[in-house]
């Protein structure tokens, strides 16, 4: 037991950095005088502390993030929907490369075949607000300047999630037999994960909270 | 209108242990006990405290032979202040001390 709270401890001061290691060596000191049963909770609670310590200077409390810790969100909310349509749209044999005798010959006679391809259509030009909001989630971690239009970015979360809803009913009338309205992983990563980083985007513009937040008469 | 920013239930025990004896310093063993707050709750308030100026800290030689020097702690005068404004705003909203709240 000893031997895995002086692992704590030490995960605990590896944690703090530099500017704590004072209060590193506080709770290793203080440890020394805790009682023999309370050893090994004050060691977890140590690196607790440090995890919190460290979380600190990212989360404040109110989403303002470090710029390189928003660099990992935009890649990931922004990266796989940038690929995906780019691919989807560009790439062999993207939707860009569809004559129109091909849709009429390949897709027109499927059942819920022009629904099929409308909602490729509208897919391939809503999805551009992948390149989109990477350009901005980049100019954010380069620049510092959020999105600031509260038109565009309301536009930007609007448009997917009124594609996926207006999609969901659709297809119940006019899709394939099989259709069905699921939240499957791919809304999550093609809808939510990009809505969310234009919500953050959008928040970021906000002018920072005072450090006094609470309002007494 | 004043703005300020309430502290949690656990800063507000944790303010009030240290003003119970202001001159006097603390250790971080008796705060946990006096507060019942964790070590991974107590150091981060702690922490918060002394970046804000609010508290001192120093390391005393232990009174148990061949025992480490401790770290202790007590209020600045403009903790004591702080504390004092707390206390008051915590009995205007209604917000005891043990009131547990998310932040501090």
């Amino acid at each position: 037991m000893s031997a895995l709270a002086s692992i704590c401890l030490q995960f605990a001061s590896w944690l703090l950095r530099k500017e704590h290691s004072e209060w590193a060596r506080a709770m290793h000191s203080e440890f020394q005088h805790v009682g023999e049963s309370e050893r090994l909770s004050w060691a977890f609670g140590c690196v607790v502390a440090a995890i919190k310590q460290r979380w600190a200077p990212m989360n404040t409390g109110d989403f303002r993030i470090s710029r390189w810790v928003m660099l990992v969100e935009i890649l990931g909310c922004f990266g796989p929907l940038t690929l995906g349509w780019s691919l989807f749209t560009f790439d062999q044999p993207g939707l860009i490369h569809h004559s129109l005798a091909d849709v009429e010959r390949w897709y027109l006679p499927l059942p819920g075949g022009a629904f099929i391809i409308s909602m490729m259509i509208a897919g391939a030009v809503v999805g551009v607000i992948g390149p989109i909001g990477l350009f901005l989630g980049l100019r954010y971690v380069v620049f510092g300047r959020a999105l600031e239009s509260k038109a565009l970015g309301a536009a930007l979360i609007g448009t997917p999630i009124l594609l996926t809803i207006v999609g969901w009913i659709a297809g119940m009338f006019f899709g394939p037999p099989d259709f069905r309205p699921q939240f499957d992983s791919i809304t999550f990563v093609f809808v939510c994960l990009p809505v969310a980083a234009f919500a953050h985007l959008m928040y970021l513009a906000r002018p920072a909270a005072p450090p006094q937040i609470l309002a007494v008469a | 209108m004043q703005r300020i920013r309430r502290s949690s239930g656990q800063t507000l025990n944790l303010l009030r242990a240290l003003m119970d004896e202001p001159r006097k310093w603390h250790h971080g063993y008796e705060l946990s006990k006096a507060t019942d707050l964790l070590s991974g709750t107590l150091y981060p308030i702690l922490m918060r405290l002394s970046d804000r100026g609010f508290l001192e800290h120093k390391w005393l030689p232990s009174q148990e032979a061949g025992r480490p020097p401790r770290h202790v702690y007590r209020l600045t005068a403009k903790g004591a202040k702080h504390a004092v404004e707390q206390f008051e705003i915590s009995d205007e909203v209604g917000a005891g001390p043990k009131r547990s709240l998310s932040r501090a």
